[in-house]
């Protein structure tokens, strides 16, 4: 107390008591109180220390673990082109709607089933539901085209929002087989969309948003932490005319045959490019849903294509899944094997036993008697006797070698699908009768793509050429990342049996029994084939169940185009059933259509072979 | 219309750098306040700025009644000391009263003013501090002793605590007892005397301890946490979760995502945790350093003062503001049990922003005493 002064004040006046300049003792008492304030200012900013910088980590991860989500930012899928750039499958950025009446009032809801009520792009039985007693969050309608998303988005309706999809669509049908398809999750499950799939789908960006504080609907955080990348274009060697031209013929031929499987592959001999590879029945990637279940309503099939009505058995690309009996068009790499080896000249004459032959405990026989064959004349007329002699002559080592060089004995590797290994006998294996069965194509099982690339090589003066389907890779902004160069393989016969067997070829078509494969002003080169099919239960050949083929290339003196048609159990009530006359035409017309829109011109063929007189003849 | 001379001097005569500080802190509870409630006041209202239009409603309404008070001149604060600790307890008496007094969460503290509610312990919050240090300055204009001056004070001091702890608002009645205690201490009384209030507040916190389970509830929580800091209650935890992801320099203006959804009283008695989640370490330190100079600001001043009364109303209002902010900031920090005392001039809510105004406001005019009472 300093008040040790005089001046007795009166009341309710105010008296100013003059202090002196020293501090006095109620001064040290508010400064201690203050310090104390200051001590513990500052024990709070220690503490502020402590919790925002020293565990700000900690807080930091547990807060964001509450509020923050990475999302996925769609990357657009890349295009599947054909070798003229033509997109067969692409994507195209949708709107989707949802609808989420969480935290929504009564009127509100009432006010969005008013708005939404009639409008016949959100099916109503999905506004009932949205907007009903219970709160939802439910899906009203995916992949929109811009004028619905506009008309929905013009409604302005509470609690409906939108969130980008890409909607994958496919321009071609008849290319189905190789492109497969993705499903509507956007996985893909079938084809180039599968295989190429690390191609195609790019990388998803990454998006950090708070999806739970929501101001007007809008996250308060957005931030993209990858800003997605869309995905390669894959341009395949596939020309979609071509592709055209042969499931069309494909899906005539089974009409027409009441087959209940048809298979091509069309291959450019001299890069190995395949630029058509069709089978039929087949489906359309855009519904794969529906064709499957239309598929699944067909009549029986025969036993050994019973995989035809499984689940996914629409989906194979068969020529590079089905392993069959080629029958006589295996005539070809053998007679190739056998002049390359000097085994026979061309025009050596083999005896044919006049249709029976005893080989081991089998009895070969011709499908009509025959004398004195020449090696050509083998070919044309197709006699086994025949080839069984030639085949003996090779010796099985040498033919299971050139089958080897052929590429015959292993996968084609296209990798688009799972190939299986082709059927044969180890070496060790091989008698004699085998060797016979072997050089006229029976019990072998070989793809298609493994046949029309062996045939390729004898069209490619006896390269064989790898085969692809992948043309290039083009990064989303068009420029070509990676190209295919046709890969030589290996040279399985010299270029002068190369000829001799194209020369061969063309006069199996000019006299043979497959005289209908022939174009008119083009010189088509080619073997028909007519295999049994194998009965698994009774262990014996059918006779009911056929496999006509016909395997060629043409122009003979510049092939463009070599191709294999496969009509599987062809039935007709008139007509006999042969490669010749069933796979033959089939042939023929594709190759024509084809070369005429690849605009070949066709130069004379000089075909130095010698000519026989035609004989009628079937294979 | 000219502003009397008498006036414009009084205005003049207002401490400018406590008058800065305010308006700082005021600033900084508007944004805050918009900060903590858009996506609520959205989501209840429609409309991202209802409780910021309220907040700035009160905040207009509290500076206009507390110029009003900073105009009283310095010579007619002891005339009002008495009606305005009358009318304190009048109207804490009142609340009391079934159908005037409005509970809320088990407690009752509130009046029903015209639509607004009114927690009368807020005005006990300058109505204590200025009936104390006149009642004490005319004790010692009587030369009177410690004792007397206890005995002329004591009384009515502890009827208001009682009033207000019966509420039940133990934080409340902690923070006024603080006041007193921190005048008395000031108001040169022995020691022993000093400490023997000390003693009495023992007795009494073991009272509200055993009557109040809320209260207990609040102790056992903060000790467990003081014993085990990862046994923190739960709103303490979210508040340090919210401050700890702020970080040094916060997640930027209504970013905080914390005090959006989790962490409770985001805009009233935690709005501290939402500004250190939003502006970080350095805006958390501002507002500490801030209410450090406010509170210096207002001693140091009243150390200067010549007027007994003036000194120990300039420090008991000083300590009112400074008291309630350091308690709040404790509480948000884990340094006490809670305690429901808000952060003056930032929390929202319409009583105690009039009533830490009206401190303010009186505390300028006792300040300008500096000047006026130097030709008085």
């Amino acid at each position: 107390m300093t008040n040790s002064r005089r001046q007795v004040p009166t009341a309710g006046e105010i008296v100013h008591y003059r202090q002196p300049r020293k501090l006095d003792s109620q001064a040290v008492r508010m400064l201690a109180v203050l310090l104390i304030l200051i001590l513990i200012a500052g024990v709070a900013i220690f503490r502020l220390v402590c919790i925002q910088m020293f565990r700000h980590g900690l807080y930091k991860s547990i807060s964001d673990s509450i509020h923050l989500e990475v999302l996925d930012m769609p990357a657009s899928r890349g295009q599947i082109l054909d070798c003229r750039f033509r997109p067969l499958a692409g994507s195209s950025e949708t709107l989707s709607f949802w609808a989420c009446s969480h935290g929504l009032t009564k009127s509100e809801k009432s006010l969005a089933k008013k708005k939404l009520a009639g409008f016949a792009d959100v099916p109503q039985d999905k506004v009932e539901e949205a907007f009903g007693e219970r709160p939802r969050f439910i899906s009203l309608r995916r992949f929109c085209d811009e004028d619905t998303a506009l008309r929905i988005q013009r409604l302005n309706v509470p609690g409906i929002g939108s969130s980008v999809e890409h909607l994958r669509y496919y321009t071609s049908d008849c290319a189905s087989n190789i492109i497969g398809f993705v499903n509507a999750q956007g996985e893909a499950l079938e084809g180039a969309e599968r295989y190429y799939d690390g191609l195609l789908s790019g990388a998803p960006g990454k998006l950090v948003v708070n999806p739970y504080v929501r101001l007007q609907g809008a996250p308060l955080i957005q931030e993209i932490l990858k800003q997605p990348t869309d995905g390669h274009n894959v341009v395949l060697t596939i020309d979609n005319t071509i592709q055209f031209i042969l499931s069309e013929h494909l899906r005539d031929a089974c009409e027409k045959w009441n087959s209940p499987l048809a298979l091509g592959v069309i291959m450019d001999p001299k890069t190995g490019a395949i630029l058509g590879m069709s089978s039929y029945p087949s489906y359309s990637s855009a519904s794969y849903g529906e064709s499957y279940k239309a598929q699944m309503s067909k009549e029986e099939v025969p036993n050994y294509l019973r995989d035809l009505l499984e689940p996914g058995g629409l989906y194979k690309a068969r020529c590079l899944t089905d392993l069959f009996e080629p029958g006589s068009l295996f005539k070809i790499f053998i007679v190739a094997a056998a002049l390359d080896m000097n085994v026979i000249r061309p025009y050596e004459k083999f005896f044919c036993e006049n249709g029976s032959f005893r080989v081991g405990r089998s009895v070969i026989s011709d499908w009509r008697p025959f004398g004195e064959l020449t090696v050509e004349e083998i070919l044309i007329r197709s006699s086994n006797i025949g080839m069984s002699k030639i085949g003996m002559r090779l010796t099985s080592t040498l033919m299971h070698q050139y089958l080897m060089k052929f590429g015959l004995l292993e996968k084609p590797g296209l990798g688009l699908f799972a190939e299986p290994v082709p059927g044969l006998r180890d070496l060790s294996q091989w008698d004699q009768e085998y060797t016979c069965f072997v050089s006229f194509g029976q019990g072998v099982a070989i793809s298609a793509l493994a046949l029309v690339s062996a045939v390729s090589a004898i069209a490619n003066d006896g390269i064989l050429m790898r085969p692809y389907i992948l043309a290039a890779v083009q990064s989303s902004d068009g420029t070509i990342i990676h190209q295919t160069d046709p890969t030589v393989i290996r040279r399985v016969i010299k270029t002068s049996t190369a000829r001799t067997m194209t020369a061969m070829m063309h006069n199996v078509v000019m006299q043979g029994g497959a005289r209908v494969a022939s174009i008119p002003g083009v010189a088509v080169c080619g073997k028909t084939g007519t295999a049994q099919v194998f009965d698994h239960e009774t262990g014996t050949y059918s006779h009911e169940d056929l496999i006509t083929s016909f395997i060629g290339f043409a122009p003979a003196e510049d092939p463009q185009v070599a191709i294999l048609i496969s009509v599987f159990s062809p039935k007709h009530e008139q007509r006999e059933i042969w490669g010749s006359t069933v796979a033959a035409p089939i042939f023929s017309a594709v190759a024509g259509h084809v070369l005429a829109y690849l605009g070949s011109r066709s130069r004379p063929y000089l075909n130095m072979a010698n000519n026989n007189d035609p004989a009628e003849d079937r294979s | 219309m000219k502003i009397p001379s008498s006036i414009s001097k009084r205005l003049y005569g207002m401490d400018g750098v406590i008058i800065s500080i305010v308006i700082v802190l005021l600033a900084v509870g508007l944004i805050m306040v918009f900060s903590a409630t858009m996506l609520r006041s959205a989501n209840e209202y429609g409309s991202a700025c209802y409780y910021l239009k309220r907040h700035a409603l009160f905040l207009s309404f509290a500076l206009s009644i507390a110029l009003c008070f900073a105009l009283i001149p310095f010579k007619t604060l002891p005339r009002l000391s008495i009606p305005l600790i009358l009318l304190t307890i009048v109207l804490l008496a009142l609340v009391f009263v079934p159908g005037v007094g409005i509970s809320h969460r088990g407690a009752t503290r509130w009046l029903s003013f015209a639509g607004f509610c009114f927690q009368p312990s807020e005005l006990a919050k300058f109505s204590l501090p200025l009936f104390l240090s006149s009642m004490i300055w005319s004790q010692r204009r009587k030369r009177h002793g410690s004792v007397r001056v206890f005995a002329s004070t004591l009384p009515v001091v502890l009827l208001v605590l009682f009033l207000v702890a019966a509420e039940p608002d133990y934080g409340t009645a902690g923070l006024l007892g603080m006041i007193c205690g921190s005048i008395y201490f000031v108001a040169q009384t022995k020691l022993k005397h000093i400490v023997a209030l000390g003693a009495l507040a023992l007795p009494s916190s073991f009272c509200a301890y055993y009557v109040s389970p809320h209260f207990r509830k609040r102790v056992v929580d903060f000790v467990a946490f003081a014993i085990d800091p990862t046994n923190a209650p739960w709103h303490l935890r979210q508040a340090f979760t919210a401050m700890g992801s702020g970080g040094v320099f916060g997640m930027g203006l209504g970013k905080g995502m914390h005090k959006h959804l989790v962490l409770a009283e985001s805009f009233n008695d935690f709005a501290f945790a939402s500004l250190a989640e939003d502006g970080g370490f350095i805006a958390a330190t501002t507002v500490i350093v801030l209410f450090s100079a406010l509170v210096a600001r207002g001693i140091m001043l009243s150390l200067a003062l010549e007027n007994y009364f003036a000194r120990l109303l300039g420090f008991g209002l000083s300590m009112s503001l400074g008291i309630q902010a350091f308690m709040n900031i404790s509480v948000v920090l884990g340094l006490m049990p809670t305690t429901g005392i808000s952060l003056p001039f930032i929390s929202y809510g319409g009583s105690g922003m009039l009533a830490n105004l009206i401190t303010a406001g009186i505390l300028l005019s006792v300040l300008r005493s500096r000047v006026e009472g130097g030709n008085s």
